[in-house]
């Protein structure tokens, strides 16, 4: 029997138990549009069909094929499937790592919508979303907004639809262990990622019934010499450049032939939205500081 | 007589009032704003400086002089960037 859950207003079928999605009973979900997850062999590959892109990606208008040595091969098609080869011996956390990142982020782009890699915090009732490189705070952020009453909608992976509503789907975060236990949080009961990578799920909390909301406000988070937090808004021109570049798995679009479309989705956007940078001193992550500043300027932007 | 069209294999699109384009064969990203905005409109069939610069002087509070030199500048730019082509006659 596979699992069934939810996550981007899909019917997952997964023959992988996906403990960070939402579970549904078996009769449940029966309008929403199906994806299925299946384990097996994968089919032969034509490298003329679907070429490759880079060292472990291949990729066509419907396809886009991933091969992770020692983990597995993933194919991803039409938006609506996603067949996994596992390598042998694998554990199931490690092939969960790359199905829910990767895999997951490739069928959304097939399915039409921009991914953007960050988290999307909801706030007044609308989105905020908060970008930014791998080891910035992004995820930090998140849990400090969480451990505030403020429902998270999307971490790392946040697709974003055409008329800029963030769409929640994987109900966790992703966090260090050391940046949880700065936190406070007891990671005794933690689940870990996976046996290579020491980061913990932290199940988000009080969230059922957290819907698409509109994305009102952007943030692109970095460090630097400053001695507080600073927030410099981005307008005209200069608003393509973060969203394109901050795009989650961005040589996907390139392998599945949707840079045109990812042009018009980052243009239309940057149009509808307040964009901002925004600098923390690297000399020291005050993380109250951090959502104060942001809430405020959130405030300033309604 | 050179007239100027666009470049016919390029993606562009609205971002507000602004336009952002992208080159596929040279992968590259471009931006148009104010005025070049406007030329870009213009030039979706050839036109000549002339024709252009008399749009841009019945938009803008500019002397069609004024006006056909810095449009004469822009296409250069744009010309230089692959994103216009020159027809000659």
């Amino acid at each position: 029997m596979p699992f069934i859950h939810k996550a981007y207003g899909l019917r997952i079928r997964s023959d992988l138990e996906l403990p960070e999605l939402k579970s549904l009973q078996p009769d449940e979900g029966r309008s929403l549009a199906e994806v299925s997850v299946r384990l097996g062999i994968l089919p032969n590959l034509d490298p003329l069909a679907c070429p490759r892109f880079d060292l472990h990606t291949w990729a066509n208008e419907t396809s886009l094929r991933l091969s992770i040595p020692e983990v597995g091969s993933f194919l991803v098609r039409n938006g609506n499937e996603i067949l996994i080869e596992p390598a042998p011996g694998i554990d199931e956390d490690s092939l969960r790592v790359f199905l829910v990142g990767s895999a997951f982020g490739a069928l959304l782009m097939q399915r039409g919508l921009l991914v953007l890699h960050g988290n999307a915090i909801r706030v007044a009732n609308h989105a905020m979303i908060c970008c930014g490189d791998s080891g910035v705070g992004k995820s930090t952020l998140a849990a400090g907004f969480m451990l505030r009453d403020y429902a998270v909608l999307a971490d790392d992976v946040v697709p974003v639809s055409s008329d800029a509503y963030a769409i929640p789907g994987v109900r966790r975060i992703k966090l260090w262990r050391d940046a949880a236990e700065r936190l406070g949080i007891s990671t005794a009961s933690l689940h870990r990622v996976s046996p290579d990578i020491d980061k913990l799920h932290l199940p988000l909390k009080g969230q059922e019934d957290v819907t698409p909301l509109k994305i009102r406000w952007i943030y692109f988070l970095n460090s630097g010499p400053v001695n507080q937090v600073k927030i410099d808004p981005i307008d005209g021109l200069e608003r393509f450049q973060p969203l394109h570049d901050n795009t989650y798995r961005l040589p996907f679009v390139d392998g599945l032939k949707l840079r045109g479309k990812h042009l018009a989705q980052c243009a239309q956007l940057a149009s509808q939205v307040h964009l901002a940078r925004v600098t923390r001193p690297e000399a020291s992550f005050d993380l109250d500081a951090l959502i104060e500043g942001l809430l405020k300027d959130m405030g300033d932007c309604q | 007589m050179k007239r100027y069209v666009r470049q016919p294999d390029l993606i562009f699109t609205e971002m507000g009032d602004e336009l952002v384009m992208m080159s596929i064969e040279q992968d590259a990203y471009f931006g148009l704003s104010g005025a070049g905005c406007k030329i870009w409109e213009l030039i979706e069939n050839p036109l000549s400086l002339g024709e252009i610069a008399q749009a841009l002087t019945t938009e803008y509070e500019v002397d069609e002089e004024t006006c056909r030199a810095d449009a004469k500048a822009f296409l250069t730019q744009l010309e230089a960037r692959k994103l216009v082509k020159a027809i000659e006659g």
